[in-house]
């Protein structure tokens, strides 16, 4: 998850420093697997180190490779700090990092959490369908401008996308990238964190600090309630207004006194789409409205059951498309098509995966979402283009003796320079940084 | 005297590799065969390199019948 | 945005949960550990026993652990006291409007303190056993009537017990135990108690679920933290302490005392402790006359004894 990735690139100082928070330490435990979360809280309460092989006791045997997996998580995140032991008899501890453990603590042993005060029921809350529609217009208007020039997004956001490298100048107005093309077809928090990241790495240390603990802390708000402004200090008012341009948050005005999370921001941790189990009947039908809309035939027709022009032109990218009707798009899957996003730099696996995805629910019910066949097709599509495999490399033949040639071998095997050799002709290749290496073994042993 | 030449390694099947040595005479650049999948294409250059990918291309979409293509290709 | 999937949603790497946490408010139990805490005469063993305040709290810290695991953890708590089975939350019959922005802990604790844990009637007779069948019962209700909004969620029970079983609750908990066993909802077991609980036993062990008898009370909340919090998804990889052997004789119908060897009825397959001429569960006639020679018992403590009519007299232990 990109959060993560974001996460482990990060300092131990900087993490240890992000820590010191309550929420945030929350907000990525929640991030993690369910096995490493049960990892966690078993150490919860132990001041002193484990040695490792304790911990390969919490597991069973037959899923050790996933718990190598989520050990590694956890180091890479620092919550986990390893003591190596420098004797043998002795093997390595580990003990959770004393700062995340604390903070955890601390907050489990709190019983009146609150994040922000909120704000008493009004009647002009906004629905919690108005929150989905405003946070979903929102985000469609970066997306319409990636891959319709023609919206003229916010200057914040177009100088986002070009430090993301989605978009470069070109003659003086913006064009999209490949790395844009393969924006577009993922998943909506990716695509957030994405930019958010870009947003971060814009701003000092300090600042980016307190900017993600208050984003980790938004992530906790209720979805429909509003919460008071005036309780925030100036760095996350200030973020507010940022954040209302991705439809994060909704705000009436800039000056309200409330402002209301969306459900992009609450979910944005997770990744998972919240579905507030608690209103349930609402759920259903907001689910459905925002559920897929992707009919794959095997006869590579596709139709897609949206009105959204941001739908229409994302399709477009890798469909031919034929008809538009009020509700309904058609298109047809071509090797032209195909091609024609396989060179602007999409793999098959995004588009397949971008049709998975969105698949319509009565396809997914019926258990084809997207036929075998179409997936094979578009991956050999994509194969077609990749017939030849270049390496950059360096040959050698007309070798003197049979020794040579097989010693040259052998230390280009050992050097890690051996990209290929034909025992019959006597040739050689390696690469590039092997040149020299070999040039002069050879003249030393056989000059 | 060993020899050494500098450039790329090409990895294809056999009649993608026959046609490269078909194409190399023709657009003059230096090719050693290595064995059946494995050709070395001197002085690899990003011009060899795109034409080779372009005369490929070529012959991929002369050798595939599209219904949905056909106001496309002619 | 993501929702279309729900048919796949069982098999991610999800660990959504439905909590129902059923705690033992027998006062009689509670009131008997205090009073023996405060004389000082128990045996080290006893020594680490906990008060209802402090068992509370180490509660509330676990309440708190599984909703801070994940964003869309469920979680209701029912109290089981004497004569009746209530929910601490969530709250049906809270009347302040106020009452959804307390917090969780908040509610239960409010709840707890304005119910009536004494429900005793002055027409009725003296009675000290907690409704352990009711809670139960009301339990799987409310997680069936969560499984039709969500049909996606695993619920999970978590019992934390003190008083001892009750004899006349054999049929009813045991029929609960099999519905449970049925739509795989682990039963988890916390024994506060000094004994064991047959009942909890073989719920446990039949639902496989957890079953702990904490060593030293005091640390609950460690225990709590490592063994009770794993769900159901994580089960398939992780180890958790279950039992090896379980106590599963039955108890008899007419009696409820525990029964090694006794009598069948062939119908509905209850059991007696003493013959009777009709069964009293389905109404079955049995024959008159029964002979009944010696009871030989072999190896394997298997007898079996042969009458006339609908009524055999077999029994097995284990």
């Amino acid at each position: 998850m990109k959060i993560f990735e974001y996460l482990s690139s990060l300092s131990q100082n900087e993490l240890e420093d992000l820590y010191q928070d309550q929420w945030t330490c929350k907000a990525i435990l929640r991030t993690l697997p369910p096995r490493a979360k049960q990892y966690i809280l078993k150490m919860l309460m132990i001041d002193y180190p484990i040695p490792i092989s304790s911990a390969k006791e919490w597991t069973s045997s037959t899923s050790m490779q996933t718990h190598k997996e989520a050990l590694k998580k956890l180091f890479d995140l620092k919550i986990i700090l390893l003591n190596r032991s420098y004797q043998q008899s002795v093997s390595d501890s580990i003990r959770l990092n004393p700062i995340y453990q604390d903070n955890i603590k601390k907050s489990l042993a709190d019983m009146n959490q609150t994040v922000f005060t909120t704000q008493k029921e009004t009647n002009k809350a906004p629905t919690i369908e108005a929150l989905d529609a405003f946070s979903k217009s929102q985000w469609e208007k970066v997306l319409y401008f990636l891959s319709d020039e023609q919206t003229k997004p916010s200057p914040l956001i177009s100088e986002l996308l070009l430090t993301a490298d989605l978009t470069k100048p070109d003659n003086g107005s913006l064009s999209i990238t490949s790395e844009g093309f393969k924006f577009l077809l993922k998943d909506v928090y990716t695509q957030i964190w994405t930019l958010l990241i870009v947003y971060l790495n814009n701003n000092t240390p300090e600042k980016k600090k307190d900017l993600l603990t208050f984003l980790f802390k938004l992530s906790f708000l209720q979805l429909g309630k509003g919460y008071l402004v005036s309780n925030l200090n100036d760095l996350q008012k200030e973020l507010l207004m940022d954040l209302k341009q991705f439809g994060l948050i909704y705000m009436v005005s800039n000056q309200s006194v409330a402002f209301y999370p969306t459900r992009l921001i609450i979910s944005l941790t997770t990744g998972k789409t919240l579905s507030l189990f608690q209103n349930i009947a609402a759920e259903r039908e907001i689910s459905q409205k925002e559920q897929g809309y992707i009919i794959l035939e095997t006869n590579y027709r596709l139709y897609a059951y949206t009105s959204s022009s941001l739908q229409i032109s994302l399709l477009s990218l890798f469909v031919k498309m034929l008809y538009r009707l009020p509700n309904l798009a058609v298109g047809i899957i071509t090797r032209e098509s195909i091609r024609t996003a396989l060179i602007h730099g999409i793999t098959a696996d995004q588009i397949i995966e971008f049709v998975r995805h969105n698949a319509h629910p009565n396809a997914v019910n019926n258990g084809h979402p997207i036929p075998d066949v179409v997936a094979e097709q578009i991956k050999l599509w994509e194969a077609e283009r990749n017939r030849i495999g270049y390496t950059k490399s360096v040959l050698y033949n007309s070798f003197p003796t049979t020794d040579c040639y097989n010693a040259t071998v052998k230390f280009a095997q050992e050097q890690d320079f051996y990209i290929y050799s034909n025992d019959s002709n006597k040739t050689l290749i390696v690469n590039e940084n092997g040149n020299d290496p070999i040039r002069t073994f050879i003249r030393r042993n056989f000059g | 005297m060993v020899h050494v030449y500098k450039g790329s390694l090409i990895e294809c099947d056999p009649p993608t590799k026959q046609f490269v040595l078909w194409i190399s005479k023709q657009e003059h650049f230096d090719v050693i065969d290595i064995d059946e999948t494995h050709l070395f294409l001197q002085g690899g250059d990003e011009r060899s390199m795109n034409a080779i990918q372009r005369r490929l291309d070529e012959l991929q979409n002369e050798n595939t019948y599209s219904v949905f293509d056909k106001d496309v290709d002619k | 945005m993501e929702n279309n999937s729900i048919a796949n949603n069982i098999d991610e790497d999800d660990d959504t949960s439905l909590l129902v946490i059923i705690v033992d408010c027998n006062i009689y139990s509670w009131g008997n550990r205090e009073k023996l805490l405060k004389e000082g005469t128990l045996n080290d063993e006893k020594k680490t026993y906990i008060t209802f305040s402090k068992f509370l709290e180490h509660l509330m810290v676990f309440i708190n652990a599984y909703l801070m695991l994940n964003q869309e953890n469920q979680l209701s708590v029912l109290c089981s006291k004497i004569g009746k089975s209530e929910f601490l939350f969530p709250n049906h019959t809270a009347n302040d409007p106020l009452y959804s922005e307390k917090t969780i802990q908040e509610q239960i604790l409010h709840k707890l303190q304005n119910m009536d844990l004494n429900n005793i009637n002055e027409t009725e007779e003296r009675n000290i056993s907690s409704s352990f069948s009711a809670a139960m019962s009301m339990a799987l209700c409310y997680i069936s009537r969560i499984k039709k909004a969500t049909p996606t969620i695993r619920p999970r029970i978590v019992v934390f017990n003190v008083s001892p079983d009750v004899s006349a609750q054999y049929i009813s908990v045991m029929n609960c135990i099999f519905s449970a066993q049925k739509q795989s909802i682990p039963v988890d077991c916390c024994i506060l108690s000094q004994t064991d609980s047959t009942f909890l036993q073989q719920a446990s062990h039949l639902t496989n679920g957890v079953y702990l008898k904490p060593q030293n009370q005091q640390q609950l909340t460690q225990y709590l933290l490592s063994t009770f919090l794993i769900d159901t998804y994580s089960r398939k990889f992780l180890a958790y302490p279950t039992l090896k052997s379980v106590d599963y004789r039955a108890s008899c119908f007419c009696h409820k005392k525990i029964v090694d060897i006794g009598f069948v009825c062939s119908v509905c397959l209850s059991i007696f402790c003493k013959y009777s001429s009709s069964c009293s569960t389905c109404g079955t006639k049995f024959s008159l006359k029964i002979e009944l020679p010696k009871k030989t018992t072999t190896a394997n403590n298997t007898t079996t004894v042969i009458g006339g009519g609908n009524q055999s007299a077999t029994a097995s232990t284990k």
